[in-house]
């Protein structure tokens, strides 16, 4: 997989981001080298792994889920401190 | 106080450790502990940049969960906290040699050698807590190997805890499943203290886990629960002829005799961690800039610091322009990386396939810690190198810094980064792993090292 201007001027406009020419020159063979890095993981069986989103068992603490109903018809839910 | 105050000014001034220092009653005579905190933690009036441009004159309304923690952990004790002020890094964290200070920033200095590396992203840590004379306990922060790369460049103690045991909740982040608030000092007493300082659990972060503090400082010197067990160390990253490096094995050999000064047996092998080792680097790397890109999100001149009235553009022109003009080249790069590495064509062939090998890596380290109690290898594969230097690399290159450090930083392992002597006349460290939670062991192992 390489980065070539048509796909640096796709990333760069869903990143919000103009780069100059020469930002745009050096980074296609910076990106590029970087990219060779990344497609390392290709080798790897990752047949019947799942993937993870943290590194550790999260046990998330919920509050209950109640909410008071005012005269205007919306929910009131405790204020975020 | 003035001796302190006027010691933060010639250091300031000749190392550029700090982007913003904060007032100090300079008529307070008592018992002291000076802290600095990582620019990316927020501290109430003064600025949060993470180092950056784009962020100037940001103010946070509150402080961190870790500075509430410190405050509070200080109220009953004889000594006051000194904050004095807000370190320098590589801009967001985006680093491993504090080279990459936001457009407007100056490069820190490494304290043994000006023209060399702090190490990064955590440079001015560990920078500052090298060259103070006064006890110092510094609040640095951690994603890919920000606290053991500066902390053994810089010749100091760098703990990085486990993910998950110290709130995030007011770090600016980098990386949500990667990002670790630890400690910088220059003892293992007082990164035992400062772990009892900003630990507290949080119902605010719901990734900070639910647990009970330790009392780290009087299990430093606790061998009740290693009595009448065998510890099993395995070494790491060994050097081209398999041998693990002269600074480690002196460090090691000190261990060996402390312990059997306390009638505990050691056992030491060496562990092969060759798939850890190189698949760590890329997927840390896709995950840390997938994560960081979304997080810079936010950074487009309409809430938070650098701010102009547009007159003429529209939204999406006026963040374009925010943006482009006001982050560093390696932010944006690291944005592109991020952003391509997480778009619908090649979600699934990077971010999604980095997700599933980080799960065989830590699979890989819990399968090792059935059978060792610790991993003990170099922190770093070099000493700190010149800035000059560092300047002639390419950012593929500048990412090799992170080499060993990555490895546990991505399975949320604690590791800290202990002087193992110097090399060339520069400091180098050796780097110490345990399992998850275990910190006090970690810390125990440690305080045998002297």
């Amino acid at each position: 997989m390489k980065i070539d201007d048509n796909l640096l001027n796709q990333i760069c406009k869903n990143a919000r981001l103009k780069l100059t020419e020469s930002e745009n020159n050096e980074f296609k063979i910076q990106l590029n080298e970087i990219m060779d890095m990344f497609n390392l993981i290709c080798e790897v069986d990752t047949n019947k792994i799942n993937p993870i989103y943290h590194p550790i068992d999260l046990n998330y603490e919920l509050r209950e889920d109640i909410a008071n109903e005012n005269k205007v018809g919306f929910f009131i839910g405790p204020k975020i401190k | 106080m003035k001796e302190v105050i006027q010691e933060i000014e010639n250091i300031n001034n000749s190392f550029n450790y700090l982007v913003e220092t904060i007032p100090i009653d300079e008529n307070y005579d008592g018992d002291f502990i000076t802290i600095s905190i990582k620019d990316a933690i927020l501290i109430k009036n003064s600025q949060a940049r993470s180092s950056s441009k784009i962020l100037n004159n940001y103010f946070p309304v509150n402080d961190s969960k870790v500075i509430k923690n410190t405050k509070d952990y200080f109220k009953n004790k004889n000594i006051k906290p000194i904050f004095i002020g807000k370190t320098i890094h590589d801009e967001f964290g985006f680093g491993g040699y504090n080279v990459n200070v936001g457009i407007d920033k100056k490069i820190p200095k490494n304290p043994y050698d000006d023209k060399r590396s702090c190490g990064g992203s955590s440079g001015g840590c560990a920078g500052f807590t090298a060259k103070t004379k006064f006890r110092h306990i510094s609040i640095a922060e951690s994603t890919g190997g920000s606290i053991s790369t500066p902390a053994s460049f810089c010749g100091v103690y760098g703990l990085t805890p486990t993910y998950g045991l110290i709130s995030r909740d007011g770090l600016i982040s980098y990386a949500n499943s990667l990002d670790k608030i630890g400690i910088m000092a220059k003892d293992i007493l007082d990164i035992a203290v400062g772990l009892e300082m900003i630990d507290g659990y949080d119902l605010n972060d719901c990734t900070n886990v639910k647990h009970e503090n330790k009392n780290y400082v009087d299990l430093l010197n606790d061998d009740t629960k290693y009595k009448n067990n065998t510890i099993k160390i395995g070494l790491i990253n060994l050097d081209e002829n398999n041998q693990i490096n002269n600074n480690v094995k002196d460090k090691i050999d000190q261990l060996k005799n402390n312990l059997d000064k306390s009638n505990i047996k050691v056992e030491i092998e060496t562990v092969d961690i060759s798939f850890i080792n190189k698949y760590s680097l890329p997927v840390y790397y896709i995950l840390s800039l997938s994560e960081a890109s979304t997080n810079l999100s936010k950074l487009c001149g309409l809430r938070y610091g650098v701010q102009n009235i547009p007159t003429n553009l529209n939204y999406n022109d006026y963040f374009i322009k925010i943006r482009s003009e006001n982050f560093s080249k390696e932010t944006k790069r690291r944005i592109i990386l991020g952003t391509f590495a997480r778009m619908a064509s090649y979600r699934d062939a990077y971010m999604n396939k980095a997700m599933r090998v980080r799960k065989l890596i830590i699979d890989k380290y819990l399968e090792i810690f059935n059978n060792f109690d610790f991993l003990i290898g170099p922190s770093t594969p070099t000493i700190a190198p010149l800035i000059d230097e560092i300047k002639n690399i390419s950012p593929y290159e500048e990412m090799l810094a992170d080499t060993y450090c990555c490895c546990p930083n991505l399975a949320g392992l604690p590791h800290i980064s202990i002087p193992s002597g110097k090399d060339n006349n520069m400091p180098t460290g050796m780097m110490i792993i345990s399992n998850h939670f275990t910190e006090d062991k970690l810390l125990w192992l440690s305080n045998k090292i002297k």
